[in-house]
């Protein structure tokens, strides 16, 4: 799936993050929202999104449930668990290490 | 999710596809919806959307992996592409399924038959340690291979040899003997076997009832006791519990019972109902018989060998044979003695059959590679998808297994049929009279067990691997752009199986070799079989019927039978004299019956010093102790040997007459009785001379493979102590066999107590003996054919893809003005490159593998030039045939509709 994505490690982190900020959201909310959120800078390939999704269903991170939108269309919304949540700060944690750790290293080199 | 759900979900997939679909087709309209806000007007946005699907499909395929259980997953998921595959093509699935199931079905019944005579051991525990004495003899007919033949041991050694043999723990002798039971109901004749109470000993088994012998039971005065068989036990004894108590008459002599065998006990051969101890006394210590022996625990067959070696040179009679050279003597294991006469015969079966299925492999490798090239389409679509090559060859990998799976079903069928075909195409008569070597051994014992099947499915499971290989090669290979480039690729020119084709031209080939391979061997079989069939056996089999007659009439142990009956004569006088027989005879032996007698042939009255001269195995007797047959006077006239010079026997050559014998044309040849034998006087039987009075035809007794012996005739009635129990001959208008009816009345109407017994047509007596030649020629033969027709049906395949992608190539040509016949030329020469290409490396092929079947052929070399030509060019004639219909269509193919095919 690489070499569709380039979000491959920050991905789960980012729907996480949005999931637990925004409450419940379909898949297409999510590439909105990070698309909108990023200036349109980060792209989220569908099928990077819905594989990430289900393998982070599996996980217990977060939770699936169909719901009817305002045009009386099925949806699949996702909402992030406890364990997502828990899941969430060491993904942050991990994220701001390294990119603390970049960082430092940019500006030391 | 738990376990449990994953399993759910693997096992609902469909619905978990359903909610991905909703799940992406949510996503794409809420896409366009966004895209229209934007401003695109619908067209725009509904085409974007649209290009953004294949984005959300491959998504889809890419989703299926991730999910639960995923390698079992794809696995259903590859068989249901493959069912649905297999479904859709059902032309392409018949054809693949029937040539995998005549592959496969003809190495299943072929493994069964080499698993059940070859592979698994004798039915008695640890049946690996039953050995046989053999004596490598020298090789007589040409051939390297030295032969083994069993010794013989004098039974007044066997108690010496016993003590001395330390390394063997049983050693003991069995012969079989046929007894009339009498004392329960009517008297039946039984098969039954005589034994040394060690051969039941070493064989393992216990008795289901009572006991087996005890070992003094051998002693001459303790062996009135009888072990049965289950079978007899149910059948004559009505499961009697109490059978231990009683006791039965054999032969007019009583025994007790002392035990009954279990179920499926066999020894030697299924027949055999009872068995009595072989007395060690009397006369039979006289007999010499080759023993049966168990390898003592711990010592290997190599030590025991040695040490019989090195024993039987020593005994006091064993060995007036000439001894020449290093030790002779061997030990092979009881089963290696049973089945090596049938080992190479069936290893090239085996061999044969695997070519057949290597054959049907390539044949179902080269539809599915059309195939293939049918679907690239379907396939190009799923690789745009995201199916990742791996995915795809794994599907087409699948696909072919399904494939072998259903026809290693299917074969496994057709196995069912082919055995029931085998056992009765090499059933021999039931008689133990006949040559020994006849049939194929442990023949009741081909089924199709858990071993078989086994063996079926891994075979199948190989089967649909190799198949599929050289498409999924094809597919790993091909690029998308390929694909993409597929409608340009179809005018690409160069009409050339060799070339484009290159993968299906060099597996047609591949697969003609192969069929020509077991065409040239089951041609040389069947060439061979015609050969054989063809020798004139020395008389006139048709409308020959034979019988024995037994007097069921009990007499008392060690005395002659009294002839309370008519004597043999008086029913011969009766049989003669019955409408419809045009002659009728009797003879001690029969042509084709097993045993030999013998008496030496002087020319002065002086009796001979010495012992003669034994020939080595196989080969001819000595012109002074020539084959004897003791027949009636009009013996010869029913058997239709005909008498080339002199004269045959006369009414009045009667006892007290001056005796008269006849020669084989053999024996006159060898120039002992002089250049002109007849009325020459030699001595033979008694002190009195005889008078050669004619030479007949010679007849091939044992075999019409094996060269005559030099024979003699002597009428019966001038040896008045001849044999009480002859064999008839009677020669009859019309089908003999339908006269069998009419030889049974007439033998009760003349004595209540007479038994028609091992009654056959002459023709059946000859049918019987090629029964071996005949089994391997059809066999080989079956398969050669089956090799050939799938060669050829690959030929065709492969042609007529080529002219239907070459449709537009051929409008082409026949637009620019290309004859017909060009066209036609073209299509043939195609077809005649593969063929002969094929039938050239076959025939390289063959020259040095059809040497394994030199023993298996009569007169005739394994290069036998007219079977390579023959068969070559009848496969050529076949194949060209084939590709008439696709080239004759290339023929037709309109210009103007194949320039608007794309």
């Amino acid at each position: 799936m690489a070499r569709y994505d380039s979000l491959q490690g920050a991905l789960p982190l980012l729907v996480l993050k949005i999931l637990a900020r925004r409450g419940p959201l379909h898949g297409y909310g999510i590439t909105a929202q990070i698309e909108a959120m990023s200036d349109c800078v980060l792209r989220v390939e569908q099928g990077s999104l819905y594989p990430a999704l289900h393998r982070m269903e599996e996980a217990g991170w977060v939770k699936a449930r169909w719901v009817l939108t305002e045009f009386n269309r099925r949806a699949r919304t996702y909402e992030v668990t406890g364990t997502g949540r828990k899941q969430l700060e060491i993904e942050q944690a991990r994220w701001d290490a390294v990119t603390g750790a970049v960082g430092h290293v940019l500006k030391r080199a | 999710m738990s376990w449990l759900s994953r399993l759910v979900n693997t096992l609902r997939t469909s619905r978990v596809d359903r909610d991905l679909e909703e799940e992406l087709g949510f996503h794409h309209e809420e896409r366009t919806r966004d895209l229209l806000r934007q401003g695109l007007d619908r067209d725009v946005a509904t085409a974007q959307a649209f290009r953004e699907r294949g984005v959300l499909l491959r998504h889809r395929e890419a989703s299926r992996e991730i999910k639960v259980l995923p390698w079992l997953e794809s696995v259903k998921q590859d068989l249901g592409y493959a069912f649905r595959a297999v479904r859709r093509t059902p032309g392409f699935t018949a054809v693949a399924v029937a040539t995998l199931a005549l592959g496969i079905g003809a190495n299943t019944a072929i493994f069964s038959v080499v698993h059940a005579i070859l592979l698994r051991p004798l039915p008695y525990p640890d049946s690996d340690r039953l050995v046989r004495i053999v004596e490598n003899v020298p090789a007589t007919d040409g051939s390297s291979v030295p032969q083994a033949r069993a010794v013989g041991v004098t039974l007044s050694d066997l108690a010496s040899f016993r003590a001395q043999a330390t390394t063997l723990s049983h050693v003991g002798i069995h012969v079989p003997s046929t007894m009339i039971m009498t004392g329960r109901g009517e008297p039946v004749r039984v098969e039954g076997g005589r034994l040394s109470p060690a051969v039941l000993a070493m064989l393992g088994v216990r008795a289901a009832m009572g006991r087996i012998f005890e070992p003094h039971e051998e002693d001459a005065g303790s062996d009135a006791v009888v072990v049965l068989s289950h079978a007899l036990w149910e059948r004559s004894f009505a499961r009697d519990a109490d059978v231990l108590q009683q006791s039965l008459t054999l032969d007019g002599r009583s025994y007790s019972v002392v035990g009954v065998m279990p179920p499926g006990f066999e020894f030697p051969d299924a027949q055999t109902q009872l068995w009595v101890p072989f007395a060690l006394g009397g006369f039979a210590l006289r007999a010499r018989i080759p023993p049966l022996a168990r390898l003592a625990d711990g010592v290997s067959i190599e030590t025991a060998a040695a040490q019989v070696s090195s024993i039987l040179p020593h005994l006091t009679t064993t060995m007036e044979l000439p001894r020449s050279g290093p030790p002779r003597f061997d030990l092979v294991r009881l089963q290696e003695q049973l089945v090596a006469p049938v080992r190479p015969a069936l290893t090239i079966l085996a061999a044969a059959v695997g070519f057949v299925l290597l054959i049907a492999c390539v044949n179902v490798a080269n539809l599915a590679l059309a195939r293939t090239s049918a679907r690239q389409r379907e396939i190009a679509i799923r690789t745009a998808l995201g199916a990742s090559r791996s995915r795809l060859v794994r599907q087409l990998l699948t696909e072919s297994i399904l494939l072998a799976l259903i026809g290693g079903l299917a074969g496994t069928g057709l196995a069912f049929g082919g055995i029931r075909l085998l056992q009765r195409l090499a059933a021999v008569l039931p008689r133990r009279d006949m040559l020994p070597d006849l049939g194929i051994p442990r023949l009741g014992e081909i089924e199709i067990d858990v071993a078989v099947l086994g063996f079926t499915l891994m075979v199948s499971l190989l089967t649909g691997l190799v198949a599929g290989v050289a498409p999924a090669i094809r597919q790993s290979r091909s690029r998308d752009s390929d694909v993409l480039r597929q409608g340009a690729a179809a005018t690409e020119s160069g009409f050339n199986v060799l070339g484009r084709q290159r993968m299906q031209g060099l597996l047609v080939i591949s697969e003609t070799a192969l069929a020509i391979l077991l065409l040239v061997g089951g041609g040389l079989l069947i060439h061979s079989f015609a050969k054989l069939s063809r020798v004139a056996p020395g008389f006139d089999p048709a409308n020959v019927l034979t019988f024995a007659v037994h007097s069921s009439q009990v007499h008392a142990p060690g005395t002659k039978p009294t002839p309370a009956g008519p004597s043999t004569d008086d029913m011969l006088a009766r049989f003669r004299s019955l409408p419809g027989v045009r002659a009728a005879g009797y003879a001690e032996l029969l042509p084709f019956v097993r045993f030999r007698s013998g008496v030496r042939l002087r020319r002065t009255p002086d009796m001979p010093t010495g012992p003669p001269a034994a020939p080595p195995a196989g080969s001819q007797l000595s012109p002074e102790s020539p084959d004897t047959r003791i027949v009636s006077r009009d013996f010869l006239t029913a058997m239709g040997i005909r008498v080339v010079e002199g004269r045959g026997f006369g009414p009045a050559d009667t006892d007290g007459r001056p005796k008269v014998l006849l020669i084989n044309r053999t024996l006159a040849r060898t120039g002992l009785l002089g250049p002109h034998p007849i009325g020459t006087q030699v001595y033979a039987a008694g002190k009195a001379p005889w008078e050669i009075i004619g030479i007949v035809e010679d007849v091939r007794q044992y075999g019409l493979d094996q060269a005559p012996d030099p024979q003699i005739f002597i009428d019966a009635r001038q040896l008045p102590s001849g044999n009480p129990n002859p064999y008839f001959a009677v020669r009859v208008d019309g089908n003999p066999a339908a006269f069998a009816p009419t030889i049974r009345e007439t033998v009760k109407e003349l004595s209540p107590h007479g038994v028609v017994d091992n009654i056959a047509t002459m023709d059946q007596l000859v049918s019987n003996s090629l029964s071996r030649p005949r089994l391997y020629a059809v066999l080989l033969g079956l398969f050669a054919c089956v090799a050939a027709a799938l060669a050829v049906i690959g030929i065709y395949g492969v042609m007529a893809y080529s002219v239907a992608q070459r449709t537009r190539e051929i409008g082409i040509r026949v637009a620019l003005g290309a004859e017909r016949s060009e066209v036609m030329r073209l299509v043939f020469g195609q077809s005649l490159l593969l063929t002969t290409a094929g039938i050239a490396l076959g025939i390289a092929g063959a020259v040095p593998l059809t040497r394994s079947l030199d023993r298996m052929l009569f007169g005739l070399s394994p290069l036998d030039p007219a079977t390579f030509i023959g068969v070559s060019v009848l496969f050529a004639a076949v194949a060209a045939a084939a590709s008439y219909v696709p080239a004759h269509r290339a023929t037709k193919v309109d210009p103007i509709v194949a320039l608007r095919l794309d």
